[in-house]
């Protein structure tokens, strides 16, 4: 019951904040910026990866004219599922340089924009208590 | 000499040969476009000037100095190579590998703030570049919802914001549509008749 209380908790908070909001609420309570920045790029390039996933989908499928063995569409899927890695592996490769290219050296520097205010503390202990 | 490519060679790993005895200079204010057929070594070229990548054979120097692995590659801050990332700017090919920050204007915000630049200055400087190549109103968008223009849009002010005097632009009106391309091609405009005098190196 408290792992169903706490998941719904957390997909609520997702569902109902803008995971920018969301980010910078996580860093202004404390969070290790390396985190939230990783949490950030994995969140991104999530989508990316789906659309990746699905253009292979429609791209197999559109030329598929009649259905094939079991064994010949695990190959497929097993040849997909490469393919993904090393595109995966690429992109990433090109991100780095893009990053280095801007100046990145390792050290995450974000613009804090967010403040804990009083009220905000008291807001937090009520919950804590409250729960 | 802004760039000075002397023999140089570029192989990937497994000996795929991208580029073969490149040698040439530009000058400061000089403006180079590179044209050649798809998998020419064009991107290739571009990334050895941003410094990305080293020539396999032959030496290359960018503002006077020569860029080599062992000094430009270190985990150690190195005055040179700072100096070199707030000078010289690339616009990648590929948009969605420039765009990895959740909203277009921390994504603006990123090559200003390794500037160590104060929060208000960095919020001045990329409000005043998305003014400039007129994506004010993309400032909260999350950048896998925009268009193929408006990414490479995007990608040109994240170059801008750090004021270079050089600007590598790999395909940037490469987009597929008419639209997206007038897009990235009315921005360029933009940037070229702001006053400032950039180099240019564009394939």
């Amino acid at each position: 019951m408290r792992v169903v209380t706490c998941v719904s908790a957390v997909v609520l908070l997702f569902l109902t904040t803008p995971q920018q909001i969301l980010y910078k609420s996580l860093r202004t309570v404390g969070v290790p910026k390396i985190y939230i920045f990783t949490l950030e790029m994995t969140n991104r390039y999530f989508f990316l990866l789906m659309d990746l996933v699905r253009e292979i989908h429609f791209a197999k499928k559109a030329r598929t004219v009649k259905a094939r063995s079991m064994f010949d569409e695990q190959k497929c899927v097993g040849g997909r599922i490469g393919y993904t890695l090393i595109r995966s592996m690429d992109i990433s490769e090109k991100v780095h340089m893009a990053m280095i290219s801007r100046g990145f050296n390792g050290d995450v520097k974000v613009m804090q924009e967010f403040i804990m205010h009083k009220r905000d503390y008291i807001a937090g202990a009520t919950a804590t208590s409250l729960s | 000499m802004i760039f000075d490519l002397m023999n140089v060679s570029y192989s990937y790993v497994g000996g795929i040969n991208a580029l073969k005895d490149i040698s040439f200079k530009v000058s400061p204010g000089e403006q180079i476009s590179i044209i050649g057929s798809n998998g020419s070594g064009k991107s290739t070229l571009l990334t050895i000037l941003d410094g990305l990548i080293y020539p396999t054979v032959g030496e290359f120097y960018a503002l006077d100095n020569k860029i080599t692995e062992d000094v430009f590659d270190t985990i150690k801050d190195n005055a040179f190579r700072s100096y070199f990332r707030t000078r010289v700017r690339l616009v990648f090919q590929n948009s969605d590998v420039q765009l990895f920050s959740p909203t277009v204007f921390e994504e603006i915000a990123f090559g200003p703030l390794q500037l160590n630049l104060t929060p208000e200055e960095v919020k001045t400087r990329v409000l005043e570049v998305m003014e400039m190549i007129g994506i004010t109103k993309l400032k909260d968008r999350s950048p896998h919802t925009l268009s193929g223009g408006e990414k490479k849009n995007v990608c040109i002010a994240t170059v801008l914001a750090n004021d270079p005097d050089v600007l590598l632009l790999d395909e940037p009106t490469a987009e597929p549509g008419p639209e997206n391309s007038a897009m990235a091609d009315k921005a360029i405009t933009g940037v070229r008749d702001s006053g400032k005098n950039y180099n240019y190196c564009h394939s």
